[in-house]
């Protein structure tokens, strides 16, 4: 959990564990950006497991009111699209912030970026843009939502598509109380989900992740955190974090490249350091690459630590690995209940969770998938939380289950391995939708896991 | 993929060792003749590779672990009945060499646990990968081989990059049918070899 945290910019997440351990080492130059140090934390854990119910209601009510401000924004600036520099003045002001191009970096034929860093002292903050100019243009080519999505967004160039899905994620949003769809029947939060399972159009959802996320907001509350950890240094972590930077995505253009590695970099060397605990661990990696291709370094470390503490997985990562390996057991229990043919096949043939599982859950679906599936996937586990990576595993089988009932223990090694290059998101997705897992089922069996109790010959 | 009934024994080999060593390299120059920029590996990937070495068809699964020493925890199925063991280190990195004294403890250790045979079963060697970096050496041979004499083990040179020193998986193949038949002389490969009709159906359909 957090030990080390700044103050007064104490980050706003408090966690069961991390009331007696803040240690003050705040700068002067950083509390002296910072307005709103008083607000209250945005998550309001309780000091048990149950909670999480409540943090997936709070996420969704998170979501729709933040949303309900940025479709105000997005109607005016639909309007009113001449003076974009003066707006993004205006919403840079008192916040170091990083303005990146707009990068579909996963696409082989990725335009050359020309980064220019314009420091300006005034307000203490970089731009970074494409054109060499100190104030981005956009008049060549649409532009993407993310360069506008820093503070308020703007977008003067949106798609009908795009403004339409918006708006009726917006209609949806505000028009009813908000529950977990999970723990209720709202046909309305029903609809969210099933919108999101279309999958989020590729402009705007940089913008949807943060705002599912929680990141936003937790952005806004710790302004000036980030450069405050990415000032530090720790040996250790730094050592094994660039020893992965090559090795993350290497055939993507953008990660072969220094402004690609040092963002990737810069965003797990800050996390390590605010989180001191939980440092570093392979698999971090692939998840803020896949954060990165989709908004800046800045936003992706928050949606980052978003996935690690509102979602609480960060003890995913932890030395005794607790959380992965209870997922494994649950995944496991889950086979066995709701496909017992295919788990003694499994059983039978030696094949364990642990095989295939832990790479899927510990990357969220970002290792040895394509990365398009990977997206959709994520779309949906932003909105849908931590939950819906038992149901993914168990639906990523489900559909698999004939073929594997076929395969020896090499094939289906293999098989399993790979399968996420092939795999149909939209088939996936609708055997995810209809496949009763409920949650209650999942919560007894990760309870049965009585770490560090739980058989060690298990895995 | 191999047909499980296509060969007269199996043996399982572990890669262990550093992160960035060169493990999977290794590996995937061996069985797919390929050097390239991968992605880290970070849970245990696995391949099949038969080969005939004295006419006995053997099938090596060939298990490469990631370096992260906090998956580790879950390691258990990756030393299970593991018969050979690769300890790699990087000749231009001291630390991946220092450390191999702590994998070769931990990995003895786990591999006599889960396995529950004798540790004497085992095959091991340390490995010494990018040769090809040799101006940048940092672990001398004599250092290695002072390491690999202590620990009673065998000690060979690679370049999964240059494509040399494969020899290792043959080599760790003949010691391991070597100890297979001290250890149970009566056992599974000559009868399995006796029950094939002829040496020349193995050659024949061995890749």
């Amino acid at each position: 959990m957090m030990d080390t945290l700044v103050q007064p910019t104490q980050l706003n997440i408090s966690t069961p564990s991390d009331n007696s351990s803040n240690i003050s080492n705040s700068s002067s130059s950083i509390s002296s950006n910072i307005s709103n140090t008083s607000e209250k934390p945005i998550i309001n854990n309780n000091n048990n497991s149950s909670s999480n119910n409540n943090i997936q209601i709070s996420n969704i009510s998170r979501f729709k009111k933040l949303f309900s401000e940025f479709t105000l924004t997005l109607k005016k600036s639909i309007t009113d699209d001449d003076d974009e520099d003066n707006d993004n003045q205006k919403n840079n002001n008192n916040r170091e912030e990083i303005v990146s191009d707009s990068k579909d970096i996963f696409k082989e034929n990725h335009p050359n970026v020309h980064k220019k860093n314009h420091i300006n002292n005034n307000h203490n903050y970089i731009i970074v843009n494409t054109q060499g100019n100190s104030t981005p243009s956009f008049k060549s080519k649409a532009p993407d939502i993310r360069e506008h999505v820093n503070g308020v967004p703007k977008l003067t160039l949106i798609k009908k598509k795009e403004y339409q899905w918006l708006e009726q994620l917006h209609i949806i949003g505000t028009s009813v109380d908000c529950n977990y769809p999970q723990y209720n029947n709202n046909n309305n939060n029903i609809e969210i989900s099933k919108l999101v399972k279309l999958g989020i159009p590729k402009r705007i959802r940089g913008y949807i992740w943060r705002l599912s996320s929680g990141s936003i907001e937790l952005e806004k509350k710790n302004l000036g955190v980030y450069q405050h950890f990415l000032s530090k240094n720790s040996e250790e972590y730094e050592y094994k974090i660039s020893k992965d930077i090559s090795r993350t995505f290497p055939n993507v253009p953008y990660f072969c490249k220094e402004e690609g590695q040092s963002s990737l970099f810069n965003i797990l060397k800050a996390y390590s350091i605010m989180d001191p605990e939980i440092g570093y661990t392979q698999g971090m990696s692939f998840i803020a690459a896949v954060l990165l291709s989709e908004m800046d370094e800045l936003e992706s470390f928050w949606v980052f630590t978003c996935i690690m503490k509102n979602y609480k997985l960060a003890s995913l990562y932890s030395n005794d690995l607790g959380l992965l390996r209870q997922y494994l057991y649950v995944i496991d229990r889950l086979i066995e209940t709701t496909m017992p043919k295919l788990f003694s096949h499994l059983k039978e043939i030696g094949i364990t969770p642990v095989l295939f599982a832990s790479e899927w859950i510990s990357t969220l679906f970002t290792y040895n998938f394509d990365i398009k599936i990977s997206k959709r996937l994520l779309d949906v586990f932003f909105i849908e939380g931590r939950f819906y990576l038992h149901r993914l595993s168990l639906s990523i089988l489900k559909c698999y289950e004939k073929h594997l009932m076929t395969l020896e223990f090499e094939d289906a090694v293999e098989f399993l391995k790979r399968l996420g290059y092939q795999i149909d998101p939209n088939a996936l997705l609708k055997v995810a939708d209809s496949f009763a897992i409920p949650v209650q089922l999942i919560e007894s069996f990760e309870a049965e896991f009585v770490h560090p109790n739980a058989p060690s010959d298990y895995f | 993929m191999s047909d499980s009934k296509s060969y007269d024994i199996l043996f399982k080999i572990v890669f262990v060792g550093l992160s960035k060593v060169g493990k999977s390299a290794i590996v995937s120059r061996y069985v797919d003749n390929m050097f390239s920029m991968r992605n880290q590996t970070i849970h245990p990937e696995f391949h099949v590779r038969n080969v005939v070495v004295d006419n006995i068809k053997v099938s090596l699964q060939i298990w490469d672990q990631g370096g992260c020493d906090r998956y580790m925890n879950l390691g258990n199925l990756f030393y299970r009945n593991a018969k050979g063991v690769f300890m790699v280190f990087d000749i231009c990195k001291r630390d991946s060499f220092e450390y191999c004294q702590s994998w070769f403890d931990t990995t003895t250790r786990s591999v006599n646990k889960y396995n529950g045979f004798k540790p004497e079963k085992c095959v091991y060697y340390l490995i010494g990968n990018k040769t090809d970096l040799a101006l940048d050496r940092q672990v001398t041979i004599e250092e290695a081989e002072q390491f690999s004499k202590s620990n009673n083990i065998k000690y060979l040179e690679t370049s999964a990059k240059e494509a040399t020193g494969l020899i290792l998986f043959e080599s760790i193949t003949r010691d391991m049918l070597l100890k297979h038949t001290e250890m149970e002389p009566t056992s599974s490969i000559s009868l399995m070899y006796s029950k094939s009709n002829s040496t020349a159906s193995y050659l024949s359909t061995c890749c």
